[in-house]
């Protein structure tokens, strides 16, 4: 399979998930909506091996991991502030905005958590003393 | 501290060797070879040994380490 070939097999796989998230929003179907994103996933990644050409290499990577680190970065400290402030702002446990602020943290919380053991593996991985 | 290259100069002794096909040979991209042609990318160990063997040349003949 040629790059063009699979970007147009891409693009068809997106519409066609797209088509089919309105649907099972518009209908009601959320459930519909897991099978087909796993598939949807599935399909794309199959296409991605069966190109010939190099599609990706290291410093696509590298540009993903320095991608990756800068969002991770900057959603973790905007979603502190953000949620700190709404917390803040809200009057007591009954208003939305407690509740907005708190998921904040939580997200920010566990995103750090995860980064921290994803760490732990790779560092064990390539040879890091812990 | 910089890491520079030849592989413009190499290309040109090489028949005009295109970019795709050094992209090819070397297995990446032929935006990394605009990239590392440009300096404005450094290679991993493995995709200069890749290189260097694209042009049949030692590592040293493409790349060089200025301090």
């Amino acid at each position: 399979m040629s790059y063009k070939q699979y970007m147009v097999s891409r693009a068809l796989v997106v519409i066609i998930l797209a088509a089919l998230v309105a649907w099972g929003n518009a209908s009601g179907n959320i459930l519909v909506l897991i099978p087909g994103v796993i598939i949807a996933l599935l399909i794309m990644l199959t296409l991605k091996r069966r190109v010939k050409e190099v599609i990706e290499d290291e410093r696509v990577w590298s540009i993903a991991y320095r991608a990756s680190r800068v969002a991770y970065v900057a959603f973790t400290i905007l979603a502190v502030i953000t949620g700190i402030t709404l917390a803040n702002l809200a009057g007591d446990a009954s208003d939305i905005r407690f509740y907005i602020g708190l998921t904040l943290n939580y997200s920010a919380c566990a995103l750090v958590v995860f980064y921290w053991l994803a760490y732990i593996y790779y560092n064990k991985k390539l040879g890091g003393k812990q | 501290m910089k890491i520079t290259n030849f592989i413009r100069r190499l290309r040109f002794d090489h028949g005009e060797m295109t970019q795709e096909e050094l992209a090819h040979r070397a297995g990446c991209t032929r935006q990394t070879i605009i990239a590392l042609e440009q300096g404005r990318y450094v290679p991993s160990i493995e995709l200069a040994f890749k290189i260097a063997r694209a042009f049949g040349v030692p590592l040293e003949q493409v790349f060089h380490y200025e301090e």
